[in-house]
């Protein structure tokens, strides 16, 4: 759910609780005031007018008017109006309406508003009481036998409106929380996305329909993202566009030099000369194939980062695929007396496109290879891990190691480490080898191993 | 003198690469597009041509097809570096072999001389063979199963001749590749497995759904007796 919906949620939860309660109370009291009014005199504002009426009438003309009047309006459709003295008798000697007596009279007369009832001294020398009787004539049960019972709290503190407060409030609270905190969970999640390298995602499509400042919100993420992604697509098809473009003049030099060569075996003049011209060829030769090999890693790595071309995975068997390298490497090895020792794991298999895969590995291998100190052994292990249904390869060597904060530097293109005499850096060979593993759900990673050198681990889901 | 054609758009390089052959004993010729190839093609005779992969017009795959419709000459492949894909189509388009771009010439002349090699009958190995319907005729370079004729490509023929030789056993890819095609696998190379499921298509149309030809896990392939 999230805090900021439990924060929207409990605010406004308590809000309109709060809301609803203090109307209720509000409402509540003054209801219960009229209620217990209307109870035992009509307190609306017509009865007011004739209660007016009548202490008018009695002030001014006198108890024989009243009386008079009294009799007037009874012929009337009117509700009665009671002139009560302190006897308790009715001027008309009507019945009291039920619950008046000198008592609550007397009660009512403090409570009550007093133009609903009022106490008049009258010629006659009585004191009389005026109200009209009330509309539903059934007793208020707060006046028992004239005795005012206690104040049910029941009725100051309202039950039903809180209750109801209380569930519209979850609804509507949650709502609203609901409301704003979907779209921000979205664009979390579209930001976390993006920021893990997956620059496809785009919020747009999910807040479709919302029209507000998140929905903006969210337009301009999308856009944001569209432009990196852009901009990042354009980097990686301009490196391949130019390794491509180097191809073709490597292409025509590599048969110039041909010639050079083919012709100079040829001619027989200044042996020394052409000895010496021979040897210029050669490196030439040797430094065009070394530019080519490296135009077709950076296409390679430049085609791998782009996504373009889909990998076409199959089952493959790890083991075979490790064996055939560790054979190679240990042939590479042989200049400076360097084995690879690798203890072979059956049953393992993982789906991947083989040759990028092997080469992937190979990469690897031949760094350890070439790192490792001579005389030394690189050990190859494979352990399976059945719980997360990977494999993990190690590849560990006897070399110098490489400096703590760099360990993940070197698998940048072109990376020289700073330990590195060497005058080659690791080149693109670890960097292509990162992007393939990545590529088939993998990870790569290199630790100093102390006593020993670097160990570069893979790991890659299993398959069956 | 052997002719070889070269079919590629990139014209400074085709005709130094032109200069480059004849100088090594062949006669080239060349051509610039997949189109102008082929018309090259039909007004002579040629024993190898040499094909680049990515061509204005016609494409290099596309001019193949076309090669092949007619003929079962040698045809190599001149392929961008990394382009594992192109090479897979080639080759089971009916290249017999490719060489990646930019590569030396020396290395391009001992292809096309390995090639040319396999192409021609060898006196060595004149006896036909027969296993049940199947005919090998070496020195004519021909196959029949039950008396009619299969056509294969070149290194196809080579590739089928080394296993049928050796039929009842297991031969290794690397074997293959030395024998068939002059050279040695190189890493990741899938160019036997592409002619080899190649051949044993067109020979199980032509047996009648029959397999002949068993691939061994880790080991080869075997010509079943």
């Amino acid at each position: 759910m999230g805090r900021l919906y439990w924060k929207f949620f409990l605010f406004f939860f308590f809000a309109q609780l709060t809301a609803v309660l203090v109307v209720s109370l509000a409402i509540g009291v003054v209801n219960d005031k009229r209620e217990r009014e209307r109870r035992l005199i009509d307190s609306a504002p017509g009865a007011k007018t004739m209660v007016l009426a009548a202490a008018g009438t009695l002030q001014i003309s006198g108890i024989t008017s009243l009386k008079s009047l009294l009799d007037i309006w009874l012929t009337e459709p009117l509700p009665q109006l009671y002139a009560v003295n302190e006897e308790g008798v009715d001027l008309l000697n009507r019945d009291l309406p039920k619950g008046i007596n000198k008592e609550s009279l007397a009660a009512l007369t403090i409570d009550t508003d007093n133009r609903a009832i009022q106490q008049i001294h009258a010629d006659d020398g009585h004191d009389y009481w005026l109200f009209v009787e009330p509309r539903n004539k059934r007793p208020a049960p707060t006046y028992f036998n004239g005795v005012r019972i206690q104040q049910n709290f029941k009725y100051l503190f309202p039950a039903m409106p809180l209750i109801v407060g209380i569930f519209v409030s979850l609804i509507f609270a949650a709502m609203l929380a609901w409301y704003f905190s979907k779209p921000i969970k979205q664009l979390r999640l579209a930001f976390e996305s993006a920021a893990s390298g997956n620059l496809d995602a785009r919020v747009g499509t999910v807040m479709q329909g919302r029209r507000d400042e998140l929905a903006d919100l969210g337009s301009a993420f999308d856009v944001m993202v569209s432009r990196v992604s852009q901009l990042i697509q354009s980097q990686t098809h301009l490196m391949h566009q130019v390794s491509h473009e180097l191809r073709s003049p490597l292409a025509r030099l590599q048969i110039a030099i041909g010639l050079i060569k083919q012709q100079s075996t040829q001619a027989d003049a200044a042996h020394q000369v052409n000895e010496k011209i021979s040897t210029s060829l050669n490196r030439i030769e040797t430094e065009s194939v070394r530019m080519d090999h490296l135009v077709g890693e950076l296409l390679t790595l430049s085609r791998l980062e782009s996504g373009v071309t889909a990998l076409q995975k199959e089952r493959v068997d790890l083991n075979e695929l490790l064996q055939e390298l560790v054979e190679d490497a240990n042939f590479e090895g042989m200049t400076n007396n360097v084995k690879v020792e690798y203890a072979p794991i059956a049953n393992v298999f993982v789906e991947a496109q083989a040759d990028l895969l092997q080469r992937a590995i190979d990469n690897i291998i031949r760094n350890a290879v070439k790192y490792t100190s001579a005389n030394t052994t690189v050990m190859l292990t494979t352990i399976v891990n059945q719980i997360s249904k990977s494999v993990v390869l190690t590849v560990k060597d006897s070399g110098s190691g490489v400096t703590e904060n760099e360990l993940e530097s070197i698998f940048k293109p072109f990376y020289r480490a700073s330990t590195n005499e060497a005058a080659h850096g690791y080149g693109l060979g670890l960097a292509i080898a990162k992007q393939i593993i990545e590529s088939h759900a993998g990870v790569v990673r290199a630790v100093n191993v102390p006593n020993s050198g670097l160990q570069v681990t893979i790991i890659l889901p299993m398959i069956e | 003198m052997d002719k070889i054609l070269l079919i590629d758009d990139d014209v400074e390089l085709v005709e130094m690469l032109k200069e480059y052959i004849d100088l090594e004993g062949f006669s080239a010729s060349t051509a610039h597009d997949g189109e102008a190839g082929l018309q090259v093609l039909q007004a002579d005779t040629y024993d190898l041509v040499v094909l680049d992969v990515m061509m204005p017009k016609l494409n290099g795959i596309d001019t193949l097809r076309r090669i092949r419709q007619n003929s079962n000459m040698p045809v190599i492949m001149l392929t961008a570096k990394g382009d594992d894909a192109d090479r897979i189509v080639g080759l089971e388009m009916g290249a017999d072999d490719y060489v990646p771009k930019p590569c030396t010439p020396r290395e391009l002349v001992a292809r096309i001389r390995a090639i040319l090699r396999r192409a021609k009958p060898q006196a060595s190995h004149a006896k036909t063979i027969t296993l049940n319907e199947l005919t090998l005729m070496p020195e004519q370079r021909r196959v029949e199963w039950a008396g009619e004729p299969l056509v294969l490509t070149s290194t196809e023929f080579n590739l089928l001749e080394v296993l049928v030789e050796r039929a009842g056993n297991v031969v290794s890819k690397q074997m293959l590749s030395e024998l068939a095609l002059g050279r040695p696998m190189a890493k990741f190379d899938r160019n036997i497995d592409v002619h080899m499921s190649s051949v044993r298509q067109k020979l199980t149309a032509a047996a009648g759904g029959k397999q002949l030809i068993q691939t061994v896990y880790r080991l080869g392939y075997q010509y079943l007796k």
